[in-house]
């Protein structure tokens, strides 16, 4: 009993401690003939924790999730770097098909390509 | 007058120890010229550090195997769980959590074994645990150098050595790094105090306190105490010695882990080494001796031991401009203060034995 209980432990701090670097694009995007451009200006905030990205169009950061379920606050930004809308969506780690995110698919609705592998 | 002075005598021959270590740190401390505030931000943090460690050793005392310097077996578990948990990249307090899950059954085994062979070195279990060290050791750095990489998959290539296999010397425990001490992060005038830390190890001293009035720990007291007589009585000593060294490897385990989160980094074939030395030169410091020992000769031990390691540098730079003097207190002191022990407590148990034989012959003890 005691082993299976140890057994269940590592089992959940594995999954809810496993941490996985990942790259976030601000890129424009393209989706069953529809354009979706990148965003001038975003601030990132992975899992609530600082600190957070600042990204212009086309550029890439990087971030550490950890754990299974995530949730990315994208908050688009004016010239004047005031946020003008907020985005927030949840994933989870079994979701990523890679580990590179693109915000642009990812904050219309989780669009088919919102998560690809790196190129190498 | 005389029973006074008996009295005062006893007390000063019974805290030798302490007693020296206050009056150099009192000496040291205004020399250092360190601030009030650093020197407390300082002890709490050692305390926070080392005190599971130490805490450890109180077990195989209790059960009269004396001061476990087989509690590097413990540390080298531990380290082999940290060293899994960072190849996976597991972090923060589950990866703390993970870790000492993983070694537990090998800080068992280690433990078993360790019990099976002080078993068979009855009186000398001291010494017999400081050579097992040793030799477990050599095991630790075969298995890391040469088992980690090859024979057990490492999938991260930062740990491992440029031929393939064998983990770097150093290793990044960046992910658990003071995970466990920023969990309740407290401060108070400017002294950060890791409040989750203490509260598993007051967690760990309640644990003590009971254990000592449970059965096995009476049983314990009693092997400790006279083996024959607990075996007459029916008590498996063998078996209550093996449980205590197993218990007292488990917690060295779990100690080195807490240990290695607050500093962050491990040296992979070194941070074990010193664990026990300091863990043990910290309890004698304490005032506790090879046949007994209390939770508050850790807590004061800790204190005073590592208050001297962290005030002689600057000291020594003041006053002969050498702050290798630090350095040579860590060693000197560690072994000497464990010599000191050993000296004290054979000359205090010939003192008892002179003293209870003239009882015997009806003349009044001195």
């Amino acid at each position: 009993m005691l082993i299976v209980f140890f057994a269940a432990l590592a089992a959940y701090s594995y999954n809810e401690g496993k941490a996985r670097n990942i790259l976030i694009d601000n890129i424009a995007f393209s989706s069953e003939g529809k354009n979706y451009e990148a965003f001038e200006a975003i601030q990132v905030i992975v899992d609530g924790k600082e600190p957070s990205l600042f990204l212009l169009e086309g550029d890439r950061g990087a971030a550490n999730l950890i754990g299974k379920a995530h949730v990315l606050a994208v908050e688009e930004l004016d010239e004047n770097d005031r946020v003008i809308k907020t985005y927030r969506v949840s994933f989870k780690s079994s979701e990523l098909k890679g580990n590179v995110i693109n915000v642009v698919p990812l904050v219309r609705g989780k669009l088919p390509g919102w998560s690809y592998a790196l190129e190498q | 007058m005389n029973r006074k002075y008996d009295y005062f005598k006893h007390l000063l021959v019974q805290n030798a120890v302490p007693i020296v270590f206050l009056a150099v740190s009192a000496f040291a401390i205004p020399i250092s010229q360190f601030s009030g505030t650093y020197l407390v931000q300082e002890m709490l943090v050692r305390l926070s550090r080392n005190s599971f460690l130490v805490l450890s050793l109180l077990i195989p005392i209790l059960a009269g195997m004396g001061l476990n310097f087989g509690m590097v077996l413990g540390a080298m578990a531990g380290q082999i769980g940290l060293i899994f948990i960072t190849d996976w990249n597991i972090v923060g307090v589950h990866g703390m959590l993970l870790a000492a899950i993983i070694s537990t059954p090998l800080a068992i085994l280690l433990g078993w074994m360790c019990g099976l062979i002080l078993n068979r070195a009855k009186g000398r279990e001291m010494v017999t645990s400081f050579i097992l060290g040793f030799f477990m050791n050599g095991v630790y750095q075969l298995v890391v150098l040469y088992g980690f990489g090859s024979v057990v998959p490492v999938t991260n290539p930062k740990m491992v050595l440029s031929r393939g296999f064998g983990i770097r010397n150093v290793t990044n425990l960046e992910g658990i790094r003071k995970c466990l001490d920023n969990l309740l992060p407290v401060s108070v005038a400017g002294v950060d105090i890791p409040v989750a830390t203490f509260l598993v190890i007051a967690f760990f001293c309640l644990f003590v306190v009971w254990f000592r009035k449970t059965k096995l720990g009476q049983d314990m007291r009693a092997v400790g105490q006279d083996m024959d007589v607990a075996r007459d009585a029916g008590i498996p000593v063998e078996r209550t010695r093996l449980i205590s060294i197993i218990i007292s490897t488990v917690l060295a385990c779990y100690g080195q882990i807490i240990f290695l989160q607050n500093i962050g980094t491990m040296n992979t074939y070194n941070s074990h080494e010193q664990a026990g030395m300091f863990a043990i030169a910290s309890l004698l410091v304490g005032g506790a001796s090879v046949s007994r020992a209390s939770i508050f000769n850790v807590f004061l031990g800790v204190v005073l031991f590592h208050l001297m390691l962290v005030v002689s540098p600057m000291a020594g730079k003041y006053l002969i401009g050498e702050a290798q003097l630090g350095e040579y207190f860590r060693v000197f002191v560690s072994y000497g203060i464990i010599s000191l022990a050993l000296v004290l407590h054979a000359w205090r148990r010939q003192k008892e034995k002179d003293r209870a034989r003239r009882s015997l012959r009806g003349i009044q003890a001195e």
